[in-house]
């Protein structure tokens, strides 16, 4: 059985006119073949997407070529089209699905000052609907966060990404 | 009351320590202490223990109540409980100063029976508000440095008040306990493990943590920050005990105290130059007034070091002990707690009336309840005075000195009086509710974020 050759898409004129790829992105991934994989070229690590497509099924490698432009290889889990190097980065061994649904937004909240990444957090899990599932990255790990969260009946994992990087990811009370 | 890892006894802690300084400073300017009753006389011992005990121990304290559940993720204290040791050192700090002020029959003589009842009343309630934070932090594993800093700070707490209460037994009962040499030995000990150990320790663990958060600096500190913690705490680790050992006239152990003070020292300078790093890492470029404050008691921690061991090396520490202390108690760590007062009491404010509508309503930011333009005048007078103060102090200028503390005075006041305003600040208007998100700090990241499909 022969592999589809990898979907390239490029966003980085999108991304220097200042707009959203996100859209352009998640067509690409709608138009992959069963197997295909999904080479990105972007101007920046696009590290809240690798969480999205995680739930997706996707793992990725990310690289960044010489002339400072960010190749990131998204490859269906179980395929046999194995030439992206396996996914280092710990969101992959730890899916944003863990509640079972993949998240409904994404924030990085990362480079922000105390409280903002609190007051956008919380903002944003009482605009989801019940169950939905928020995921959120953070510079330092979030414990007053955490006690609000727990207050409010909200279900949260938490898991390090790396020394300046935490993820959570929120499900909004069914309450 | 906002989730589970707020304290709800932090803000009555700083409370109750901004009085006792206020009381210490009205005190001092009024004249009833150093230099009109030189460092060693006993009203000048009461209001040494009314800065000491009252205000940096209970605000150290306090902050600690936020702190561990900050570092541990364990619910903070919340239950009556948690007021006692607040209650027990206020009472204890009242016998303690009792007992000084009978020393020299402003009270009845029977009250020097404070001297060691408050103490230990102090050290017994000291230690009930200790223990189980240390035990909450030394659990967390792996240890960060700002744990190891406070650890050791809550070590020479005890050490300290330890040494306080035979210090208290002797001045009571000079008789059942004839050990006036062990006293004059001791207490370059006492002042050393409470000034460097107690104080000095827990400020610069807090800090690390304090301003890496706010400034958004990395915390991890590399071997830089292990070096600086091994030669503080481990340097003056050292100098207590070689100092304990030396009250009782073994051999060699002043070399060792000294040894172990110039390791201290030596720790010291690690650390304002890791600290350099830290401010020149951060990812906030502006600085906001308690980010500036400090970076000004680091540089008093600095000069006081550097005053220590010049007048040390001269033989002159004993004569000029009075304004170096002064500078360490209000330049350094006065000046360091004002001036994180300045950002915690706002931010715990908002957090504690505003936490619970965040996602619900509209809220204030909170950089609408301070007003950093009208506080940073009495901060800049705050130092100003202390450094005229510190000056006068070693070129013996009384009459100056008696102006540089009266402004020193009005500037506490001034910063206490903002701190109020934080706290009792109130929404005027609809315009007060929280502005659109700031933009600043640009991140590139952000841009990614959005409602996915």
């Amino acid at each position: 059985m022969t592999v589809p050759s990898p979907l390239t898409l490029d966003v980085r004129d999108i991304l220097r006119a200042g707009g959203e790829p996100f859209g352009a992105i998640m067509q690409s991934v709608s138009a992959l073949a069963p197997g295909q994989s999904l080479r990105l070229l972007a101007t920046f690590r696009p590290v809240p997407l690798f969480a999205v497509m995680a739930g997706r099924g996707f793992t990725h490698a990310a690289q960044q070529l010489p002339d400072g432009v960010w190749e990131v290889r998204f490859t269906p889990k179980g395929s046999t089209n194995g030439d992206a190097e396996p996914a280092n980065d710990a969101t992959a061994a730890c899916p944003s699905t863990a509640f079972g649904i993949a998240p409904t937004q994404s924030l990085d909240n990362r480079g922000l000052p105390p409280p903002e990444p609190m007051l956008r957090t919380l903002e944003a899990v009482e605009k989801l609907p019940p169950g939905a599932v928020l995921e959120v990255l953070v510079d330092r790990e979030p414990l007053i966060l955490y006690g609000e969260l727990k207050t409010r009946g909200h279900a949260f994992r938490a898991d390090k990404q790396d020394d300046a990087c935490f993820r959570i990811v929120i499900q909004r009370s069914v309450h | 009351m906002i989730g589970t890892s707020l304290s709800r006894w932090t803000l009555p802690h700083f409370a109750v320590a901004l009085v006792f300084l206020l009381s210490a400073q009205g005190v001092i300017a009024a004249g009833w202490a150093y230099p009109a009753a030189l460092v060693g006389a006993p009203g000048t011992l009461a209001v040494v223990h009314l800065l000491t005990i009252g205000w940096l121990t209970v605000l150290i304290l306090g902050a600690l109540l936020q702190f561990v559940p900050m570092v541990t993720a364990r619910p903070a204290s919340n239950g009556m409980m948690a007021l006692l040791p607040l209650i027990g050192i206020c009472t204890g700090l009242a016998g303690v100063v009792a007992g000084f002020l009978s020393l020299d029959g402003t009270l009845p003589a029977f009250l020097v029976v404070g001297l060691p009842a408050g103490g230990l009343l102090v050290l017994i309630t000291t230690t009930m508000a200790a223990a189980p934070l240390a035990a909450a932090l030394w659990h967390v594993r792996p240890m960060p440095l700002p744990i190891r800093f406070v650890l050791a700070g809550l070590g020479f707490l005890l050490a300290t008040a330890g040494l306080g209460v035979v210090f208290g037994a002797i001045f009571a009962c000079p008789t059942v306990f004839p050990w006036g040499r062990v006293f004059a030995g001791g207490l370059r000990v006492h002042i050393t493990s409470g000034l460097l150990g107690w104080f000095t320790l827990t400020a610069l663990g807090v800090s690390y943590r304090l301003l890496a958060m706010f400034m958004l600096a990395p915390d991890d500190r590399g071997r830089l920050g292990d070096v600086a913690f091994l030669l503080t705490a481990g340097g003056l680790a050292l100098a207590w005990f070689a100092g304990l050992g030396r009250m009782l006239d073994l051999p060699l152990l002043d070399w060792l105290m000294q040894a172990g003070e110039a390791a201290a020292g030596l720790g010291v300078a690690v650390f304002l130059v890791d600290m350099l790093r830290l401010y020149r890492a951060r990812r906030r470029p502006a600085l906001e007034l308690h980010g500036i404050t400090a970076a000004v008691s680091f540089g008093a921690l600095g000069v006081a070091i550097l005053l220590l061991a010049s007048l040390r090396v001269t033989g002159r520490l004993e004569d000029l002990a009075g304004p170096v202390l002064y500078l360490l108690l209000f330049g350094w760590l006065s000046g360091l707690g004002l001036g994180q007062l300045y950002k915690l009491i706002p931010f715990l404010t908002w957090l504690h009336r505003f936490g619970p509508l965040l996602g619900k309503a509209p809220v204030p930011r909170i950089e609408d309840m301070v007003n950093e333009r009208r506080a940073a005048p009495w901060f800049a007078l705050y130092f100003v005075a202390i450094a005229a103060g510190t000056v006068c102090g070693l070129l013996g200028w009384p009459s100056l000195w008696r102006v540089a503390i009266a402004a020193h005075l009005l500037a506490t006041v001034g910063i206490a009086l903002e701190l109020w305003r934080a706290w009792s600040w109130q929404p005027h208007n609809a315009a007060a509710s929280r502005a659109p998100a700031p933009t600043w700090p640009s991140n590139r990241h952000r841009q990614q974020e959005g409602a996915l499909p």
